[in-house]
């Protein structure tokens, strides 16, 4: 899809969780704390400072013979030839089967990492105990008369490699955070949830009306309401529990408070009348009692269907159309039934409310084309923030 | 001017010279920190300006399959730090010498995609891939001047900045031919110039019904040329490599194809004439085909490089390096034990699955790009033999990373493209 990333959104997210990213980066930085201390390596370096006796003066030869003896030397433990002399214990074959060999001018470095420092004096005897082996292989094995190798001296260092904690736990630290960052970089980018007015707009191709939530929102749902010259308000869905009914029912109210004469009609066999009666609140609405609040009362889905389809809920909404300004109708989920459909064709106009971060954008915009395709009129969509899930990733 | 390769307006000999100096950086010795300010802060300097172009990009990195090697790399940085760190080495260099110049790399192909695409009216994924073509014919020909006046050679030698074991090599008769502006040409200047050829292959099946498509295999032996000169394997791939598009010239266009033969026997044979009459083309020779005139001398398939590889790059680790690595990548001494393999390296740094995820941030992309383009079969070939071409070459030395910041960004210009129609209108800054 050819999509702008919404940077906005993305640091908005990222601050949202930055006690999940602290988190992430102090288990990094514990974890590598722990894991080092585990694993304590040291390094032993051994210099050995070789002299070249040449017979004959050939000064210019000496680069290309001190190689060929250099790479002699250094093919001689490739082949761990220590691995085939009775004269290494097993565990010293094993701790000194890494040496590596650097040359200069007149040096050779030998370099062999130790997984412990348990015994460093005994592994010193064994590095040197190697060392005159190879010696004494090369001397056998290397046969060029002009060139004759002595050791002149040696010199060891023993280094414990690792850094120190407060370096290790701030690398880890930042590590952590760095990964923490990239899961929630993937994580939005996946997320194809509706949770904006500008997903709406992406997503459906249509302008957000409106969003909702306790405090605010329902003024301007009632102003689209007011200002448009249909009285047959579909409310519906593409989800359950989308906070349908209470957006229908502040409507409802808010309507009442200007005094318009509302009719609110459920259409929904999981809301009672009583419960419709106890919830909608009157403030300073003209209604005198509650007989605006009307729910087609039915025991199940079939007998919905055979009203619905009827002729005489058609004639009804007839009927109810000029007695009232506007009507309201709490239709059911979309995804719960299709007779949905079939209220929503009965509207003059419906309005498709989406739950932020519930309602999949692909999936809505296929519910709507379908609408689109039974000529049923939507004029917009509200976005409801009234009843969001607290998930461990923030959005 | 249109021609085979250019649309009108396509072709731009500055953004030619800008693409070739990128492709094959170099640095002075004396005044290299101008050099460096060139190669690095004036393209991060660009792409800051063009600020909206950047989102641009982080919004296609994002939403496309971009964003999984991209991820794997984030990933891969953060275990190259965590390994070293825990198994107590403290050798980073993986993430300072491995990571550290692909990324530099990346930034350097961002520049030069986004001057093609800000300065080329209409610029496709086809237009990215000819000046990368071209950036290689024209690093060839500065090898072929070298050969032909050694004096220009020995003016780059001097003015290069390159490491003593670089020199000492270029210094050597039998690599004579291995030197350009870059320096001392060798394994990765000898992939770019079989990623070239792949590149051309494809832009020739895409023409292979136009009459003057001669020019474009003329193209292709320039940079055969190319490979011989700077790395024997890439001779061999490229070899390969060809020889699926001969296929594709035997069905369509079978006379183009025998003169072509005809054309490689008559060279052949020219070159082996000279090589009898010229000293320092019989050492070229002599290295160049080692593999082949050591099959005909003993009827093996080996050289000198090839028997080093087998014997001392490549063995089987301890289990445990197997599975978790030592965390160790180079020592005082160069290697970590003494491979350059790039199978071995990653694996003896962190083991198998630190290996795995190197190989998937790559591969992931290749795939992908051959499963979403099941119609355009020239575009599939094209990634199936870049992932050979990388298999191969990895055997030998690490190449990923030096593949990955070319093909990555070839998508940029189809998500470009698609943004353009939708648009309705070229893409403005």
């Amino acid at each position: 899809m050819e999509r702008d990333l919404n940077f906005k959104k993305l640091i908005k997210m990222f601050i949202l969780n930055i006690r999940l990213m602290i988190l992430g980066g102090c288990i990094c930085a514990v974890g590598l704390i722990f894991l080092s201390n585990v694993s304590q390596n040291y390094t032993m370096v051994k210099k050995v400072y070789l002299v070249y006796d040449m017979e004959k003066p050939e000064e210019e030869n000496l680069s290309v013979r001190k190689n060929n003896y250099f790479d002699a030397y250094q093919n001689l433990f490739r082949s761990n030839f220590s691995w085939t002399s009775n004269n290494f214990t097993e565990e010293e074959k094993t701790r000194f089967n890494n040496v590596s060999i650097g040359v200069s001018s007149c040096m050779y470095t030998l370099t062999v990492n130790l997984p412990d420092g348990e015994n460093l004096e005994k592994d010193e005897i064994s590095f040197d105990k190697l060392i005159q082996e190879s010696e004494h292989w090369m001397k056998q094995k290397f046969v060029d008369e002009s060139l004759s190798v002595e050791v002149l001296s040696e010199e060891t260092n023993i280094i414990q490699s690792g850094m120190n904690t407060v370096l290790k736990a701030m690398l880890g630290f930042i590590v952590g955070v760095i990964l923490v960052l990239s899961v929630l970089f993937v994580v939005f980018v996946l997320d194809r949830k509706i949770r904006s007015s500008d997903d709406v707009n992406y997503y459906l191709g249509v302008d957000c009306l409106s969003v909702v939530d306790q405090q605010k929102g329902i003024d301007n749902l009632r102003e689209v309401v007011l200002l448009n010259d249909a009285i047959i308000w579909g409310m519906t869905s593409t989800k359950q529990h989308s906070s349908k009914t209470t957006i229908t029912k502040m409507l409802f109210e808010k309507l009442g408070v200007v005094g318009k004469k509302v009719l609110y009609l459920s259409v929904d066999p999981n809301i009672s009348n009583d419960n419709i009666r106890d919830e909608v609140k009157f403030s300073n609405a003209t209604v005198e009692d509650l007989k605006d609040v009307q729910k087609i009362h039915v025991d199940d889905w079939a007998q919905i269907e055979r009203l619905i389809y009827s002729n005489e809920y058609e004639e009804k909404l007839k009927l109810l159309k000029e007695k009232y300004d506007r009507i309201l109708v709490d239709i059911v989920a979309l995804e719960e039934n299709s007779i949905s459909q079939k209220v929503c064709s009965l509207c003059d106009k419906t309005l498709l409310i989406v739950a932020d971060g519930e309602n999949d954008g692909e999936e809505t915009a296929t519910y709507l084309n379908k609408l689109s395709k039974l000529n049923i009129e939507v004029a917009g969509v509200i976005l409801s923030e009234i009843n969001i899930k607290r998930k461990p990733i923030r959005f | 001017m249109k021609s085979i390769y250019w649309e009108k307006k396509e072709f731009k000999w500055w953004i030619l010279l800008l693409c070739a100096y990128h492709f094959f950086p170099f640095i002075t010795v004396r005044g290299s920190i101008i050099m460096y300010m060139w190669a690095y802060v004036c393209p991060m300097i660009y792409i800051i300006i063009n600020i909206n172009y950047l989102k641009r990009v982080f919004s296609i990195i994002s939403y496309s399959e971009i964003l999984v090697p991209v991820i794997s790399i984030i990933m891969l940085s953060c275990f190259s730090i965590i390994i070293p760190v825990a198994y107590g080495t403290n050798d980073l260099t993986y993430l300072t010498s491995a990571i550290m110049t692909m990324i530099k790399i990346l930034i350097r192909m961002l520049f030069v995609v986004l001057v093609i695409l800000k300065h080329v009216r209409n610029a496709t994924k086809e237009t990215y891939m000819k000046y990368f073509i071209f950036s290689c014919c024209f690093y060839i020909l500065g090898t072929i001047i070298m050969l032909l006046v050694p004096q220009v050679k020995e003016l780059f030698y001097n003015l290069v900045k390159e490491p003593e074991l670089s020199k000492t090599l270029a210094s050597d008769s039998r690599y004579n031919t291995r030197y350009g502006w870059g320096g001392f040409s060798g394994f990765e200047y000898t992939f770019k110039c079989v990623i070239a050829i792949i590149f051309n292959n494809y832009l020739i099946e895409k023409n292979i019904k136009n009459k003057r498509i001669w020019w474009m295999l003329g193209v292709t032996v320039v940079l055969l040329i190319g490979t011989l000169f700077y790395g024997r394997i890439g001779f061999l791939v490229a070899l390969l490599v060809m020889f699926g598009l001969c296929i594709d010239l035997l069905k369509k266009r079978p006379r183009i194809l025998i003169i072509a033969i005809i054309g490689v026997i008559l060279s052949g044979v020219a070159l082996l004439i000279l090589q009898t009459r010229n000293e320092a083309v019989r050492a070229w020779f002599e290295w160049a085909f080692d593999l082949f005139l050591t099959f005909f001398e003993t009827g093996k398939l080996e050289t000198g490089s090839s028997n080093v590889l087998l014997n001392r790059m490549l063995f089987i680790p301890e289990i445990k390096t197997i599975l978790i690595g030592d965390g160790m990548y180079s020592t005082v001494s160069g290697y970590y034990m003494e491979t350059d393999s790039g199978l071995m390296r990653p694996l003896l740094f962190g083991g198998i699955v630190f290996s795995l995820l190197r190989y998937f941030s790559f591969y992931v992309l290749i795939l992908i790009n051959i499963i979403k383009n099941k119609a355009y079969k020239e575009w599939r070939g094209m990634y199936f033999w870049i992932g050979i071409t990388c298999f191969i070459f990895e055997i030998k030395g690490e190449i990923i990373f030096s593949c990955l910041p070319i093909i990555l960004w070839l998508g940029l210009f189809e998500y470009f493209s698609k943004w353009r129609k939708k648009d309705g209108t070229r893409f403005e800054f």
